[in-house]
């Protein structure tokens, strides 16, 4: 069977009206949340680690 | 030269002056000289905005010389981002007839309106791809 290639050529990306306010809060909001998100799950692992570490 | 003169698209001129851009060439090895794709980042607080990338004239449509410039030049994007400590995160506006060619090609997904963002896990894609 034939694969379909997806082509990653995209000649040009940008060029329209800058960031507004509202779409740069939307953006903060968004990556703050990502952060928090990845933090939680970092602080989790290394718990779960220390208690690996005690039944050890 | 890079100018709307040499058939680039957007005024790079004007884009390397400004102080929170950092513009970046694209070029082969063991020829420097020839700009083969360019990009423009910021790097924000949690994330790097894709200003603009652009194919090198020679390397646009149909009959160019090398495939895959611009899908490279967003692998560095990523890989700066992961250099800043962002997770890869990078964001960029999208016209709306281009947002599905996106999401297929680059992995980025709609975040609403005009705005696309490439997250860790395609961020990683890419860059394993090109890096």
């Amino acid at each position: 069977m034939k694969t379909k290639q997806i082509n990653l050529d995209v000649d040009y990306i940008g060029g329209q009206e800058p960031l507004t306010k509202e779409e740069e809060t939307q953006l903060n909001a968004f990556f703050k949340e990502c952060k928090l998100a990845s933090k939680t799950k970092t602080k989790k692992q290394i718990i779960t680690k220390k208690r690996d570490l005690i039944m050890v | 030269m890079v100018s709307k003169k040499n058939n680039w698209v957007f005024n790079w001129k004007d884009e390397f002056k400004q102080p929170e851009r950092d513009v970046y060439k694209l070029t082969i090895v063991n020829n420097a000289n020839i700009i083969q794709g360019l990009v423009s980042l910021e790097v924000k607080a949690d994330h790097v905005y894709m200003h603009l990338v652009e194919n090198a004239p020679f390397n646009k449509g149909k009959n160019k010389v090398y495939f895959g410039v611009a899908g490279n030049l967003v692998a560095f994007a990523c890989k700066l981002a992961f250099q800043r400590g962002h997770e890869g995160n990078v964001s960029f506006i999208s016209k709306t007839q281009l947002i599905e060619h996106y999401e297929k090609t680059l992995g980025a997904f709609h975040f609403g309106g005009r705005l696309m963002i490439i997250e860790t896990n395609a961020a990683l894609k890419l860059i394993n791809k090109y890096f």
